[in-house]
């Protein structure tokens, strides 16, 4: 049985007292545990021990009967040239490709969500690129954007000179795109199953008081969607790192250094065996993703609150 | 729970570090204690022979394990080779007769993947025993540790004398004053010169015992060129190319004399952007509308009956200059000896013919003489019997296996006792008019002769080499596809030289 007094503590703080949060006593644990034991085993098997080996290696001047040397692997990896391009071309790459990404599924996913009938048809169409392995759509993309390709064809049509698409500044163009492509299905989805949550009885309240359309949408559907959009930009940043499968097949191990990533130089350190720097630039990139990710969490939950 | 998960980590993280200790390379390293080697010593167990190519290492190598597990009883050796084997196509040749030609396409894919399938071995703490350095890149395996020191293994054997091979092809191969992989074999290339079309003043400079590079035969040849002849018989350039990337044609060559100056793999710097690349394309342009050499060849790699086709109707045009290899010279002094097949062969490598005399053997533009090898091994750090892959090493190197018909016929062996069997078996079998190393019959005193020539020749040659172009396979596919754009007019040298250097040094860098 709660108290009166602590009902009403739990609906004017954002604290609730410690009546209304989920404890877990010694007999709690005592039955928990066998049901969590097996998922803890299996992440710290495979994740924490593989990557706790790793991080041991950061910590050698060699792979094969190195030696201890601190920091000096994460002193050298700051002011390697080819991580820095790496870091600056992927820190690029997110900044430009997930906002684009997130306007264009949620816009796509409000124009769905509009449509009379075919929804279900009409989203399948953007899910399909999820499902096309990356191989397969590589010889595409190569016959488009290669220097003798379809659109170079197209353009030279025009009587406009060929573009090396693939190997030039342009390059982050096609990355973008084949990103976009790749993505707009999943995050539209998300986007779908949150505009499905928007109260309706907010969107008959604001017609009522004779709001606009953007008025509407900024000040209802946006926050509405706002621990949606969190969840959208978290896969969307982890997402972005996955495109390199099918940048590194149509481009290769070494593309044009605008394009080049920190999964470019990581792939090319295992290549050329300098493990202790891989191991050092995956440290990084793992603490990196994880306090970006609670940053990111602790925003959702005090705008939601 | 924080409390417990933090001890969890805590546990991980040491466990971790303590494996990093204990991982499977630990203790074989570039630093590690010289092994201690006696005559006394029982070889058994097991090890594997790594080698990318599948057309003159597997056979031999084969026929060596066979050997070797007979010598050795408790021994077992296994052989992993990677490449596809060529490709057997029928053409027609000059004379309308049906020859059978193999034919080996470089393939990047292939040779890519194997390094990665060999460097995630060796990553993992394992990897083949032996691994044989025909395309794997031994700068880097050197500086991660990955080989070990056979200096030592060689100083320690009191089996082994290094006095009993060819030390300057050892001493070239050293990085940082030590030995990581032992060629078995060495070629070299060579310039011929037409006698009749460079004056006697000038030729009194070349000969056996000197070494030309081709920037100075351009040097020398240019104020001399009448426009009816050309320089060299070699295209400005070939988009295309046989096993271990070599296209490029006169591009190739002038690269690789100067290739040092380009890319510096020690202090891992670039250097085509101070126009001197640029300069080089350029000019190669201008020298081939000049008529110094053939117009560039793009493309894929045509047909067999198509390059037959285009090769008998080449003009048969004068050359100044012709460059070989050192299975060329060896041709050369077999010439007269034998009539019909061979020569034809001979003919569509690039003919020797009466008027051409030696230019000397071709030397990197800083005046060093490189060599290259078709057979070189490396023992892998984390081997687990290293004691027996270097037994089967100095097997590799022995007399018995250095003359075996088995081993790269046109290569030269590394061990001084077999240079002259060998050279016997090919006089031989040429006088006979077959070509290879299966069978032998006594020499005829004529053949005696050539060969003895031959041998004499070789000598002045091989005695000038001294050094040994380190090449990264990944920065020669970049440069080829890079320049390969400049000559079908995609790109202005400019744009190459940039765009090399940006991403030549970004693999540097790395």
């Amino acid at each position: 049985m709660y108290r009166l007094a602590d009902v009403k503590q739990a609906l004017t703080n954002k604290t609730p007292p410690a009546a209304f949060r989920p404890t877990m006593g010694r007999k709690g644990w005592a039955t928990g545990m066998p049901f969590l034991l097996p998922g803890l085993i299996g992440f710290a098997l495979f994740f924490i021990w593989p990557f706790g080996i790793s991080v041991g290696y950061a910590f050698l001047d060699r792979p094969v009967g190195g030696s201890f040397v601190g920091f000096a692997n994460f002193a050298d990896l700051l002011t390697n040239r080819a991580y820095l391009l790496g870091l600056t071309n992927t820190l690029r790459f997110i900044g430009i490709s997930v906002p684009i990404n997130l306007a264009l599924s949620l816009g796509v996913a409000m124009l769905i969500n509009k449509l009379p009938r075919h929804k279900e048809l009409i989203s399948l169409f953007f899910l399909i690129p999820l499902v096309i392995p990356s191989g397969s759509m590589v010889s595409f993309w190569h016959s488009l954007f290669a220097l003798d390709g379809a659109l170079n064809g197209f353009l030279h049509g025009f009587g406009i000179e060929r573009i090396n698409w693939l190997n030039s500044d342009l390059a982050m163009f096609v990355m973008v795109l084949i990103f976009v492509w790749k993505n707009l299905g999943y995050n539209m989805i998300l986007y779908l199953a949150g505009l499905s949550s928007v109260p309706r009885d907010c969107y008959e309240a604001a017609w009522v008081d004779g709001a606009k359309p953007w008025q509407t949408f900024r000040h209802i559907t946006l926050p509405h969607l706002m621990p949606t959009t969190v969840l959208a930009l978290i896969m969307s940043i982890i997402n972005s790192f996955k495109v390199f499968r099918e940048i590194f097949l149509i481009t290769g191990a070494y593309p044009h250094p605008s394009i080049y990533t920190l999964q470019h130089f990581m792939n090319n350190m295992f290549a050329s065996l300098n493990y202790p720097r891989l191991t050092t630039a995956t440290t990084i990139l793992v603490a990196g993703i994880a306090i970006f990710t609670q940053v990111l969490l602790r925003f959702e939950r005090k705008i939601s609150a | 729970m924080k409390k417990f998960i933090a001890i969890l980590m805590s546990v991980v993280i040491v466990f971790s570090l303590a494996a990093c200790g204990a991982s499977p390379g630990a203790g074989n390293q570039n630093d590690s204690p010289p092994p201690e080697i006696s005559s006394d010593d029982v070889i058994v167990g097991e090890i594997t022979v790594s080698a990318f190519d599948s057309i003159f290492a597997q056979s031999f190598l084969e026929e060596a394990a066979a050997r070797f597990e007979d010598m050795h009883p408790g021994t077992t050796i296994h052989i992993e080779t990677f490449s596809a084997m060529p490709e057997v196509r029928r053409a027609t040749g000059s004379g309308g007769g049906e020859v059978m030609v193999s034919m080996l396409e470089d393939d990047p894919q292939a040779r890519t993947d194997y390094i990665n399938r060999i460097s995630a071995q060796l990553m993992s703490g394992g990897g083949p025993d032996i691994l044989a350095m025909d395309v794997l890149p031994i700068y880097q395996f050197v500086r991660s540790g990955m080989l070990k020191d056979l200096s030592a293994y060689m100083d320690a054997d009191p089996d082994f004398d290094r006095a009993d091979f060819r030390t300057n092809i050892f001493d070239a191969t050293q990085v940082d004053g030590r030995l990581w992989f032992v060629p078995l074999d060495y070629s070299f290339e060579f310039y011929n010169f037409d006698s009749t079309l460079v004056p006697a003043g000038q030729a009194s400079a070349f000969g056996p015992g000197s070494a030309v590079s081709t920037q100075q035969l351009l040097d020398i040849g240019s104020p001399l060129h009448g426009g009816s002849e050309m320089l060299f018989d070699q295209p400005e350039f070939v988009a295309f190319g046989g096993p271990g990337g070599r296209r490029g044609g006169m591009f190739r060559t002038l690269l690789r004399e100067d290739f040092s100056s380009f890319v510096n793999l020690e202090n891992r710097t670039a250097h085509f952007d101070d126009g001197r690349f640029a300069a080089l394309l350029t000019s190669l342009r201008e020298q081939a509308e000049r008529g110094y050499f053939p117009a560039a060849i793009g493309g894929e790699m045509p047909d067999i009956n198509e390059m037959m086709r285009i090769r008998q109707e080449q003009p048969n045009e004068r050359v100044f200059y012709k460059g070989n290899s050192s299975s060329m010279l060896m041709m050369d002094f077999a010439r007269g000896l034998t009539e019909g097949g061979l020569m034809m062969f001979g003919s569509a490598m690039g003919t020797i013919t009466d008027d051409d005399m030696i230019a000397g053997i071709a030397a990197n533009t800083d005046g060093s003489v490189p060599f290259t090898f078709t057979q070189g091994y490396a023992i892998n750090s984390n081997s687990q019997n290293p004691r027996l892959a270097w037994e089967f090493i100095k097997f590799l190197l022995s007399h018995e296996m250095q003359t075996s018909p088995g081993m790269f016929g046109v290569s030269r062996p590394v061990r001084l006792s077999a240079t002259q069997p060998r050279a016997e078996m090919f006089f031989s079998n040429i006088t006979h008019g077959r070509f290879g190393m299966e069978q032998t019959e006594p020499l005829t005193g004529e053949a005696r002769q050539a060969m003895y020539a031959y041998l004499e020749t070789a000598e002045l040659m091989v005695a000038q080499i001294n050094s040994f172009n380190f090449r990264d396979a990944v920065i020669d596919d970049i440069i080829n596809a890079e320049v390969a754009l400049f000559f079908d007019g995609s790109k202005t040298a400019n744009e190459v030289a940039a765009s090399l250097q940006s991403r030549v040094q970004l693999i540097l860098s790395e």
